[in-house]
């Protein structure tokens, strides 16, 4: 019943799977804040590749992209489009989601940068132990 | 041979995830948070090339600006500003068991979870089927019924700015209040005033060279991205990031004096906000025309609907134009681009500039 692309299909599935465990160490464990905003991203990076996994779909010989070739489409055109593109609403949302996680990680960096300005360490245990 | 033709696209899906996986793992337990931040630039790699196996283009063009060239740059400069070795000391050294362990454990977790879906659905994972809502978009993007659909054929595109508008205009927001923050953060910072001098600073001749050869291809092409995000994979976010990079490439190779030639912050501040305003406008832009005619519109109305008559050219002397999916792709291209220019520039002020600045502010 499983066949050799669902099977490899799954082995993906699994391997983000990993990535997302390790990375979740590296964001608790870690006392670094900026290997904290590393593994952070590759965190967010790991989700994004799941909203798309959801959208592929399993086509003989391999699906195509949700973009039109021709300007003016038959509607036997159309037909054969809709039965072979993958899902068109998850890269729309993951699209956004990357630009807005580049400026939201920006946006860490500074605080980051300000909290060593501030506190003179990056080292999250310390800086618990200064309080202020 | 031809099933196993058909077998490759599946087979470096598989091998690009596991060897992303082994660049996490460098990229967690490695102390040097430079080599950490170039396992994780590897790791980014190989997503980009799973994310162009899924066949989604305009998600490639996007993540290969931003994950393989933008967030490292950024994170390195973070790193030379800051610690470049990460103080291990106190963490077990059999971290690397306890990673391995979790891996396992979870694998076996998400392994259990996929077997019982294909069990209550007793169907495989990647389906044949499309979801309803999915067949709904790609039959209607490109159509001979106007009151139906977006007239692009970029289905993509056509979701971001035409049938899910509102959403892609309030996560345009989420990006304009963090660099607000940031902005925030640096309100007394300058630049200080000194001339670029070609012989002292930055890199050597020959990357200075190149760079000056690369930038105005770099900025050609993420103009052609995005002023055909309507017709071909690409768009405003995916321009906009392309021309970002060139901001960072004239900071890192020549330096911060060189590029406010170029780029100073309030000028991007106010093309920025032209940005942001264009948008709103495209946004009511049909409202308007109906309103002054005495018509009925919607917000984010595209083509004309049932009971609102009015709507934007789909073409212009023959050249599909997709009515304000254009509009929209041209200004978020501006929005994205300066609102990237400003935290680059702001991050790459001298830090002795700062270091003045909050003393002051401390005393």
């Amino acid at each position: 019943m499983i066949d050799a692309k669902t099977y490899l299909f799954m082995v993906t599935y699994i391997a983000i799977f990993a990535n997302i465990v390790i990375s979740l160490y590296g964001i608790f464990v870690r006392p670094n804040i900026i290997k904290k905003i590393i593994a952070l991203s590759i965190f967010g990076d790991c989700t994004l590749i799941y909203a798309i996994l959801i959208g592929f779909r399993k086509i003989e010989p391999y699906p195509t992209i949700p973009i039109m070739t021709a300007q003016q489409p038959s509607q036997e055109y159309i037909k054969e489009f809709v039965s072979t593109a993958v899902d068109p609403l998850p890269p729309a949302l993951v699209l956004t989601g990357v630009v807005i996680g580049l400026a939201v990680m920006l946006f860490l960096v500074f605080l980051a940068l300000q909290v060593y300005r501030v506190f003179g360490t990056l080292d999250i245990r310390k800086i618990v132990r200064m309080r202020g | 041979m031809n099933e196993l033709y058909e077998l490759t696209p599946y087979l470096v899906l598989a091998i690009s995830a596991l060897a992303s996986t082994v660049a996490v793992y460098l990229a967690i337990i490695e102390k040097d948070l430079i080599k950490a931040v170039l396992y994780s630039a590897i790791q980014s790699t190989f997503y980009a090339l799973i994310f162009y196996l899924l066949m989604v283009p305009d998600i490639v063009l996007v993540y290969i600006p931003v994950s393989v060239g933008l967030l490292p740059a950024i994170i390195i400069v973070a790193i030379k500003k800051t610690e470049r070795y990460e103080d291990v000391a106190g963490i077990p050294k059999s971290s690397s068991i306890t990673i391995l362990s979790l891996v396992v454990a979870f694998t076996f977790i998400a392994g259990y979870l996929l077997v019982l879906s294909h069990a209550i659905t007793l169907d495989v994972f990647p389906s044949a089927d499309a979801r309803v809502l999915a067949k709904w978009f790609l039959n209607t993007t490109l159509w001979w019924n106007k009151m139906f659909s977006a007239m692009s054929p970029e289905a993509v595109t056509a979701i971001v700015w035409d049938y899910r508008g509102l959403d892609t205009y309030f996560e345009t927001s989420v990006m304009y209040l963090a660099i607000i923050g940031a902005l925030a953060l640096a309100r007394y910072f300058e630049i200080p005033k000194k001339e670029y001098r070609e012989e002292v600073m930055g890199m050597s001749i020959i990357g200075k060279t190149a760079t000056r050869i690369v930038v105005p291809m770099i900025l050609v092409v993420a103009i052609s991205i995005a002023l055909h995000g309507h017709l071909t994979p690409g768009g405003g976010f995916q321009g906009g990031v392309t021309a970002a990079v060139t901001v960072s490439l004239l900071i890192f190779i020549f330096s911060t004096y060189f590029a406010i030639r170029f780029f100073k912050i309030n000028t991007a501040i106010l093309l920025r906000i032209a940005g942001l305003i264009g948008i709103a406008l495209s946004a009511v832009i049909t409202a308007i025309i109906a309103f002054s005619t005495g018509q009925q519109a919607y917000i984010f109305q595209n083509q004309p609907k049932v009971i609102a008559q009015i709507g934007l050219p789909y073409e212009v002397g023959g050249n599909l134009i997709s009515g304000t999916l254009f509009l929209f792709n041209v200004f978020e291209f501006l929005a994205v681009f300066m609102g990237f220019a400003i935290l680059f520039l702001l991050l790459s002020i001298p830090e002795e500039v700062i270091r003045e600045v909050i003393r002051g502010e401390m005393e």
